[in-house]
C-alpha cells in the first residue's frame, strides 16, 4: 500500500510539470504593451513678436523687401526702409522716424500690424525737389520702443 | 561784413597769413574762382558748380567735395591734390592771375574752394545755374546784406537747416491689421414697477432732469414720456 502511494506521488510529481508545461505552451502570448498614448498636444505657442533686420534702398518687391539694399542712395530716390520682424502679436505699432544730419527730423511714419509669423513693413519717403545730400537715419520704434535703426547717405 | 570781406580775412588768416599775398588779391583771387563758379564757363568742363563737382568725381575725389556740398564739416583738401584735379581748369591758374604764384597761392585756393563752395551750396545742394550766378555775382560784389531772403544764411556764415517740409510718405506691411475694436454694446435697461424716466435718469446720470435723453433715444418705443412700460427695454445713451 505504502508502495502504491509512493508510485502516485512519483508519477504526479512527473506529471504535474508536464501538464504545466503543457498549459503554459497553450496560454496565449500576453499582449503586447499598450502602446503609449500619445500625450495631449499642446497648443502652439506663439513666437514673441520681435524685430530683426532694417534694410534701406530705393525700391521694394511686393514681399515688402527693398530689392537692392543699399547704405547710398540718390537726391531724386524715393527711399524705403523695410523691417523684418517674427513672432505674433495681436497688435504692435510700428514707427519710422527719418532723420537728417544731426538729427533734423525728416518724417515720421507708423503702421499698426497684427502679425501672427515673419513679416516684413515697409516705410517710404519721397522730397519732390530732391534730397539735399549727406547722412541721414531711419529708426525704427515698436510701441514706442527703439528696436533698430540704420543710417544711409544721400550724395 | 560782407562774405567776400569775411573770406578774405578768413584765408589772410590762415593760409594766406604768411604769404605775403595782400587783401586785395586775396579779394580778386575770390571773385575770379567765383566767376568760374557762376558758371560762365570756365570751371570744370562743362562750367559751373555742377561741372567742377564732376571733374571731383573723375579724380576719385568726389567725397571730399560732397562734404563741401553737404551740411556736415567740410573735408580739407591738400594743395597738391587740388592742383591735380584743377589740372587745366581756369580755377587752378586764378591764384597767379591774381598774382598770388607758387605754392602759397594754391595753399590758398585749397583753403578758399571748400568755403566757397560750402557757401554757395544751401541746403546741402547745388542751386540752380541762374541762382548761383546771381549768388556768386553778389559775393563779388560784395552786397550784404543779401537781396534774396534765402541767401541772407551767407553773411551770417550759418547754413540753414534743409526743409523737409513737403516729403511725403507710407507704410504697408505683408502682416494684416490689428482687429478693429468691437463697437461697445449698447446700454440697456428694463422698466420695472415704480420706474419713470426721471428715476432712470437720475439711476444713471445722477440727474433726473436728463430723462430727455433717454426719451430721445427711445423715441421709436415711447410716444408719451410719461408712459412708460414694466419690462421695456430701454436703450441708455452715453
Amino acid at each position: 500500500m505504502k508502495r502504491t502511494r509512493l508510485l502516485i506521488l512519483g508519477v504526479a510529481c512527473v506529471a504535474v510539470p508536464i501538464a504545466l508545461s503543457a498549459c503554459k505552451r497553450a496560454e496565449t502570448p500576453p499582449p503586447p504593451p499598450p502602446a503609449a498614448a500619445p500625450a495631449p498636444t499642446a497648443a502652439p505657442v506663439a513666437a514673441p513678436f520681435r524685430v530683426g533686420s532694417v534694410d534701406v534702398g530705393n525700391a521694394i518687391g511686393a514681399d515688402k523687401r527693398v530689392t537692392v539694399p543699399s547704405t547710398t542712395l540718390a537726391p531724386g530716390d524715393t527711399i524705403y526702409a523695410s523691417v523684418a520682424t517674427t513672432g505674433a502679436a495681436p497688435s504692435v505699432t510700428l514707427v519710422a522716424r527719418w532723420t537728417y544730419g544731426d538729427g533734423q527730423l525728416v518724417s515720421e511714419e507708423n503702421k499698426m500690424i497684427a502679425p501672427t509669423g515673419p513679416a516684413y513693413s515697409e516705410f517710404h519717403i519721397a522730397k519732390p525737389d530732391g534730397w539735399p545730400v549727406g547722412t541721414y537715419k531711419v529708426e525704427i520704434l515698436a510701441d514706442g520702443t527703439s528696436v533698430a535703426s540704420k543710417s544711409f547717405e544721400v550724395k | 561784413m560782407g562774405l567776400l570781406e569775411e573770406l578774405t580775412g578768413a584765408v589772410l588768416g590762415g593760409s594766406g597769413r604768411n604769404s605775403g599775398a595782400s587783401s586785395d588779391q586775396v579779394g580778386a583771387l575770390i571773385k575770379s574762382v567765383l566767376a568760374s563758379l557762376g558758371g560762365s564757363g570756365t570751371a570744370g568742363d562743362d562750367g559751373g558748380v555742377d561741372g567742377l563737382n564732376r571733374r571731383f568725381q573723375q579724380q576719385g575725389e568726389g567725397d571730399v567735395f560732397s562734404s563741401w556740398v553737404g551740411t556736415g564739416a567740410n573735408q580739407s583738401i591738400g594743395a597738391d591734390i587740388l592742383s591735380k584735379v584743377l589740372k587745366g581748369d581756369p580755377i587752378e591758374s586764378a591764384p597767379q592771375r591774381a598774382g598770388i604764384g607758387g605754392a602759397a597761392g594754391a595753399a590758398i585756393l585749397a583753403q578758399l574752394l571748400p568755403m566757397l563752395i560750402d557757401k554757395l551750396t544751401p541746403n546741402g545742394q547745388v542751386p540752380a545755374r541762374p541762382q548761383m550766378q546771381e549768388m556768386t555775382n553778389q559775393i563779388a560784389r560784395g552786397d550784404a546784406p543779401f537781396a534774396r531772403p534765402e541767401m541772407a544764411f551767407m553773411s551770417s556764415g550759418d547754413k540753414p537747416k534743409p526743409d523737409f517740409s513737403n516729403v511725403t510718405g507710407g507704410a504697408s506691411s505683408t502682416a494684416p491689421p490689428p482687429a478693429a475694436p468691437k463697437a461697445a454694446e449698447p446700454r440697456t435697461y428694463t422698466v420695472a414697477a415704480g420706474d419713470n424716466l426721471s428715476k432712470i435718469a437720475k439711476h444713471f446720470y445722477g440727474d433726473a432732469n436728463k430723462w430727455k435723453k433717454i426719451f430721445e433715444a427711445n423715441k421709436d418705443s415711447i410716444k408719451n414720456p410719461d408712459l412708460i412700460k414694466i419690462g421695456q427695454v430701454l436703450r441708455i445713451p452715453e
